[in-house]
């Protein structure tokens, strides 16, 4: 990615597919006969799956019932798969957790600064925290609460852990969501007005996003701290509140996402621009921005929009390096704090959150695909 | 700019003006290559290129500016910058190659046996890795650090186990691919046997590009295993490791910018050098 490297063309069927495999979805258009005189020809079978007003045609309409009973019934399946996942995250975080040295310790979870338990205080620090039973029986009733909403308490703050996660969680969630929104305004700048154009302007925008893509967010974070806040004062240098505290911490997770996702809208637009409709487009006169804007830009997006929903862990895992850098409070911070304290539930908690948050944005960016481009069905592209 | 175009991308590629390319290699990539040479070199033996000892303190020359007697500057006990940095470059290169070879061999137990084994074993296989990946690479890591310890060896093995998912995934796309190509249904209408399939026609196509995920998946590894080292978990002072010579150089942010600088920028450099090589060994394979 980048870090972590950026996650790729998917072969698993609901997720539809990045890169790669969607690029004949691109090709499509160049096989439709050509009426590509009408505006509406960039996406051709676009009423399908678009809104439109109710069609007098009968057949029509019961084509679009049929659309939305397949809808709804992916949309079931997807969520099904999705608690599926959720599942098998907490089921191997939590196995996973035990064979952490000392684990299961009283001394370690609850950090008895040294002193020395009797037996019978063990006994009873490990039956509060029901470490008394077998690990299936744990197991069981983790699950059993977890059913209730109930993420259990931390061994180490001795708080419900979703209390104590509430509040990180919305910082770090304003945290992703603002870097999230700067990468995609950058990328689409860059794309919209470099990519398919003379080399002069092209490479250079090339070049900065294949940079973008390689730079370590926590030297990054370092390198625009010394710059904004240290050297020019713009900018405060830790903690900050409202919307000049967030930017330099969103901009140091957004360069690198940008670079990343810049590549892939420049791939699909540039051909995008060879399609037969952004002829057409130019040949009625449009100017070229609004060519590129109104018409290529569309297909750029599906790309960058799928890869922006693999990159959620990507963007969660960077919150925590990002977190530290600008001492942000946030889901980061806490997940370095529970795994180095082995507070199981509090880990347990982050995972779940992470998990679910994933299969969330996933299913909404399931959701625009094909609300951006109608041509893919209901059974993927 | 308004800029008519009268035909389709191949008129356009004719009109463009050539690339610099120095003996059919593209200027950008010749670059990569040197900067990786460079690294191969302070890898296998930095007296080459460094004359200095990385671990030579000197106090009078503590935090000295980037200059001719020291090129990146000195840190906080005087030990030169260029120095440590090309002696660290063996401990970078080591822990990406090795945490490669580890995520990207259990990418291909994953990735291929999801691909080629029946539905049934698919179904299963791939929730796991679509699982696997959902965590974030920073969070496996942890744990697994705080299951084997911290040190170089730990960093290997979480970097490498926290990248699975990522090549397990390009893997099973790539044989999935493969296994529903024209030539592969071709070869089996020829009568081949189902392991003659497999071993002929579908493996050689599936583990050609595992070099250029091999050579991307390095660059990343680096940047994963000095962030991590970064947050402390890695290679302990004073160790010339980049993640931690830059975790310490953050320290000192306000008054000597080059600590920082400097071992970022060759994190940075072989990251973007690995990727672009990368980029182009791809391009030639799949004869773009």
């Amino acid at each position: 990615m980048t870090q972590s490297s950026p996650p790729r063309a998917s072969g698993s069927e609901a997720v539809p597919a990045g890169t790669e495999t969607s690029v004949p979805a691109f090709a499509a258009p160049a096989s439709e006969p050509a009426h590509a005189s009408e505006p509406a020809d960039a996406a051709p079978p676009a009423a399908a799956a678009l809104p439109s007003p109710p069609a007098a045609d009968p057949r029509a309409r019961a084509d679009r019932r049929d659309d939305t009973r397949a809808f709804l019934t992916f949309l079931a399946l997807r969520i099904l798969a999705g608690l599926g996942v959720v599942l098998v995250a907490v089921s191997l975080g939590f196995f996973l957790l035990r064979l952490v040295p000392g684990a299961d310790s009283v001394q370690t979870l609850i950090g008895a600064n040294g002193r020395a338990l009797t037996n019978e205080q063990i006994a009873a620090v490990r039956a509060d925290l029901g470490l008394d039973h077998s690990l299936i029986v744990q197991y069981g009733i983790y699950l059993g609460k977890l059913v209730t909403g109930d993420l259990g308490t931390s061994y180490l703050q001795r708080q419900p852990v979703s209390l104590i996660l509430g509040p990180q969680i919305l910082s770090t969630l304003q945290l992703a969501g603002t870097a999230l929104g700067f990468a995609w305004i950058l990328a689409t700048v860059s794309t919209l007005l470099t990519a398919g154009r003379r080399r002069l302007i092209e490479t250079p925008g090339r070049v900065v996003e294949i940079i973008a893509a390689s730079l370590p967010q926590f030297w990054l974070g370092l390198m625009l701290l010394l710059v904004f806040a240290i050297g020019w004062h713009w900018f405060p240098v830790s903690g900050g509140t409202g919307f000049s505290g967030i930017v330099l911490p969103a901009l140091t997770l957004a360069i690198p996402l940008a670079g990343l996702i810049g590549q892939l809208t420049r791939e699909s637009f540039t051909e995008a621009l060879d399609q037969p409709f952004v002829l057409s487009a130019r040949a009625r006169g449009l100017s070229d921005l609004s060519v590129r804007f109104r018409h290529a830009l569309r297909h750029a997006l599906i790309p960058a929009l799928a890869f922006s929903g693999q990159s959620i862990g990507w963007l969660l895992g960077g919150t925590l390096v990002v977190e530290e850098i600008f001492a942000r409070p946030g889901i980061g911070r806490v997940i370095f704090a529970a795994v180095n304290s082995r507070d199981l539930p509090l880990v347990l908690g982050v995972v779940i959150v992470v998990a679910v948050g994933y299969v969330l944005v996933s299913i909404i960016v399931d959701i625009l695909y094909r609300i951006i481009d109608p041509r893919i069905g209901v059974n993927g592209a | 700019m308004t800029q008519t175009q009268y035909s389709l991308s191949s008129v356009r590629q004719d009109l463009r003006p050539r690339r610099v390319r120095l003996w059919g290699i593209p200027f950008g990539v010749a670059l990569a290559l040197a900067f990786a040479l460079f690294l191969l070199v302070a890898a296998v033996a930095p007296q080459i290129v460094a004359w200095g000892d990385p671990f030579a303190t000197d106090p009078a020359a503590a935090f000295s500016a980037p200059g001719a007697a020291h090129i990146f500057g000195t840190d906080h006990a005087g030990r030169d910058i260029y120095t440590r940095i090309v002696f660290g470059a063996q401990q970078s290169l080591l822990i990406g190659v090795a945490a490669t070879a580890i995520g990207v061999g259990g990418g291909l137990i994953l990735g291929l046996g999801s691909a080629l084994a029946p539905r049934a074993v698919d179904l299963v296989v791939g929730r796991l890795i679509e699982v696997l990946f959902v965590f974030p690479t920073v969070l496996i890591a942890l744990i697994l650090i705080s299951i084997l310890g911290s040190g170089i060896g730990p960093l290997i093995v979480a970097v490498g186990l926290g990248t699975v998912a990522d090549s397990a995934r390009l893997i099973r796309a790539q044989a999935l691919k493969v296994k529903h190509g024209e030539f592969v249904a071709a070869s089996r209408a020829l009568g081949r046997s189902s392991t003659a399939v497999l071993l002929q026609t579908i493996a050689p196509n599936v583990i050609r590009p595992i070099f250029v995920i091999a050579t991307l998946g390095v660059g990343q590894a680096i940047l994963w295993a000095s962030s991590l080292s970064f947050l402390g978990l890695g290679a302990a002072p004073p160790s010339p490791e980049w993640g931690t010579m830059l975790a310490d150089g953050r320290n000192y942010l306000q008054v000597a910018w080059w600590i920082s600088l400097f071992p970022g920028l060759f994190i940075t450099l072989s990251a973007l050098s690995l990727t672009i090589i990368g980029r182009f060994l791809q391009q030639r394979t799949e004869g773009r």
